[in-house]
């Protein structure tokens, strides 16, 4: 995954707010990144265009050698079905559907995908959660929702996972979980991209990256 | 995507079932209005086809005597025939009914010009011949509660019809049964009433059968019964009414014989009278009212779909950061809303049955509106359907450009 010379701005009020400038970084399978840095730098802003929910407005953004910015909403949200998973911080499961329900949202659409249900569970069993499947989440607490949203991201089994502050509602000992199976995931060659304001996550990364004056910048 | 489609409808079950409750009611009041005005226009059509007779007037001024009234109206063009309504149309007792419900019979007359076709057995033929109406209104009994008798079952039977011959001495005593005479019919064909312009208690004979028979059993009045200088006394002290049955040519003509008869002061009165204009009034106000909530439900509709997608923003933002592109994002929130409005239509269809079935009971018992039966129009059905597809498809194409913009201000906020 490579990003050069990429841009963004907002427009508020009229003015125009320079978010990233000139960034450039490449990501490569099998690490773990972490994105660090005040509030309000540019590191959501970063992932979503990272994920391909936001465009640049220059630049040039590759994966595996493809240029991805001139793609259409189609082909990038075949792109982010297949190749991205994500998680939040605030889980984002949808609160009507049982926790396996929610690992199978990604695979609705997925046309190479069969036997969701049980692709589900063995996910959920991945993460400790096989006598959850058919709890809903509110009957979840904060850890085993935020693994829940793990598993979504890893239906599809993507190449690259983002993940926006995923221990920003936990505690403790699940925020250790949740690094524990992210860093898991490096083994299986992934690329893993982890915003976060919490000091654990440099433990666990391999590269640490910060945004300053709209440049990406390598901390260790 | 189906299968997230049909997770997410048994998940939303109260805002589902808000969305199914509105629409099947503005569904079935469509449903209905369509059916009923469709039906009214079919009857309507179905009573001024070519064998629907309306050309029967009944007239009266009471400045003139009856040879006066006959001589003025048999001036005015298309009057085909005249005759004072007292000398042709009498009432009679039927002999040993055995407590059927067929007690009394009521018969008019027919000539030439005015005949009703019989739609089972034969046309009279004979002078003993009558023809009735199919169900024929039992006497004693009008309005919403008129009771029918089905004379199928009379058919081809014969009938004695007895009259008594009153002698009247003084005005206001009762009159004195000083004879009763019996007629013999036979029953030989049945008539469509509601093709027949009357009302449905008259059996048909020829006219000078009946006018005879009225001529025979006529009361008779003592030399000093009327006052001097009587003219007509309509009421039933006296028997007499003094209308004249004017039969018109044709059914077209019969607005411009009525307003001749206005012109030389006459009162009128048409058994059916067809007011086109009030009826295309009543058509066009019925399409725009039609169209009106078809295009105010599609309004409401689509922002009862917006609104709905706001309400679901997360989870709607949380498919695209899936994967899922704007188009199937759309069409679930839209396939939701057909699904459930599918259900709505096909039961609003079943329900629009069980209306019609009890208001044509209430039909059924009314003389007036013999013949108008509510179906449902299923051409129309679907036609409306049709339309309502074609909404979907403008929604899917506003809903698509509002989620486009919907998700992105999501993912600035983010």
């Amino acid at each position: 995954m490579k990003i050069s010379n990429i841009s963004k701005s907002y427009y508020l009020n009229g003015s125009e707010i320079s978010i990233l400038k000139n960034a450039s970084f490449e990501f490569k399978k099998g690490n773990f990144y972490a994105i660090i840095g005040h509030s309000g730098v540019g590191k959501s802003t970063l992932l979503n265009i990272l994920g391909l929910l936001d465009d640049i407005d220059n630049g040039e953004y590759l994966i595996d050698e493809t240029p991805v910015n001139e793609l259409n909403d189609k082909e990038k949200s075949e792109l982010r079905l297949y190749k991205f998973g994500f998680v939040f911080q605030s889980f984002y499961l949808n609160p009507r559907l049982k926790a396996y329900e929610n690992v199978m949202i990604p695979m609705f659409i997925n046309k190479k995908k069969k036997n969701n249900k049980e692709e589900a569970i063995q996910l959920l069993s991945k993460f400790k959660l096989e006598n959850r499947i058919n709890h809903y989440p509110r009957e979840l607490s904060g850890g085993e929702q935020q693994r829940v949203s793990l598993a979504r991201a890893l239906a599809n089994d993507p190449d690259i996972i983002l993940a926006d502050e995923p221990t920003g509602n936990l505690d403790k000992e699940n925020e250790k979980i949740i690094f524990d199976e992210l860093k898991k995931l490096t083994k299986e060659n992934k690329i893993v991209i982890v915003v976060s304001h919490n000091e654990i996550v440099k433990k666990y990364a391999d590269v640490i990256l910060t945004i300053k004056d709209g440049a990406l910048l390598k901390v260790n | 995507m189906k299968n997230y489609i049909i997770l997410s409808l048994k998940n939303n079950k109260l805002s589902n079932f808000f969305l199914f409750i509105c629409l099947f009611f503005v569904l079935l009041i469509i449903v209905v209005l369509t059916n009923f005005k469709l039906s009214f226009y079919k009857y309507l059509t179905y009573i001024t086809e070519n064998y629907y007779d309306a050309r029967k007037i009944e007239a009266v001024n009471l400045d003139l005597t009856y040879e006066e009234m006959e001589t003025q109206i048999r001036q005015i063009d298309h009057v085909a025939d005249v005759f004072f309504f007292n000398d042709y149309r009498t009432g009679f007792d039927i002999k040993s009914s055995n407590e059927s419900l067929l007690e009394r019979m009521y018969v008019a007359p027919a000539g030439e010009g005015y005949m009703p076709q019989a739609i089972k057995g034969k046309n009279i033929e004979e002078e003993t011949d009558l023809i009735c109406p199919i169900k024929l209104a039992n006497s004693g009994t009008n309005g919403f509660n008129t009771e029918f008798i089905n004379m199928e079952d009379y058919l081809g039977k014969n009938i004695t019809l007895t009259k008594d011959v009153y002698y009247l001495e003084k005005m206001g005593q009762e009159p004195v049964v000083i004879e009763t005479k019996e007629y013999q019919f036979k029953i030989v064909g049945l008539y469509d009433y509601s093709a027949f312009g009357d009302e449905p208690y008259y059996c048909y004979t020829f006219k000078d059968v009946i006018g005879n028979i009225v001529k025979e059993t006529n009361p008779i009045y003592a030399e000093d019964y009327w006052p001097d200088n009587y003219l007509y006394e309509s009421g039933p002290e006296t028997g007499i009414f003094p209308y004249i049955d004017i039969i018109v040519d044709k059914n077209e003509n019969v607005s411009y014989v009525e307003n001749e008869l206005e012109k030389l002061g006459f009162q009128h009165s048409t058994m059916f009278f067809i007011d086109y204009e009030f009826f295309d009034t009543v058509n066009i106000l019925f399409n725009i009212v039609l169209e009106f909530i078809l295009i105010i439900f599609g309004l409401l509709f689509y922002t009862f779909l917006s609104k709905n997608m706001k309400k679901r923003y997360n989870e709607l933002w949380i498919l695209k950061a899936i994967g899922y592109n704007d188009n199937q994002i759309t069409k679930i929130v839209l396939y939701n809303a057909f699904i459930i409005f599918c259900i709505s239509f096909f039961l609003s269809i079943i329900f629009s049955l069980i209306i019609n079935y009890f208001i044509n009971a209430i039909l059924s018992n009314n003389a007036q509106l013999i013949g108008l039966v509510i179906k449902n129009n299923y051409l129309a059905i679907f036609l409306i359907f049709i339309a309502f597809i074609l909404e979907f498809v403008w929604f899917n194409y506003r809903l698509k450009s509002k989620v486009k913009v919907l998700l992105r201000r999501k993912t600035c906020e983010n």
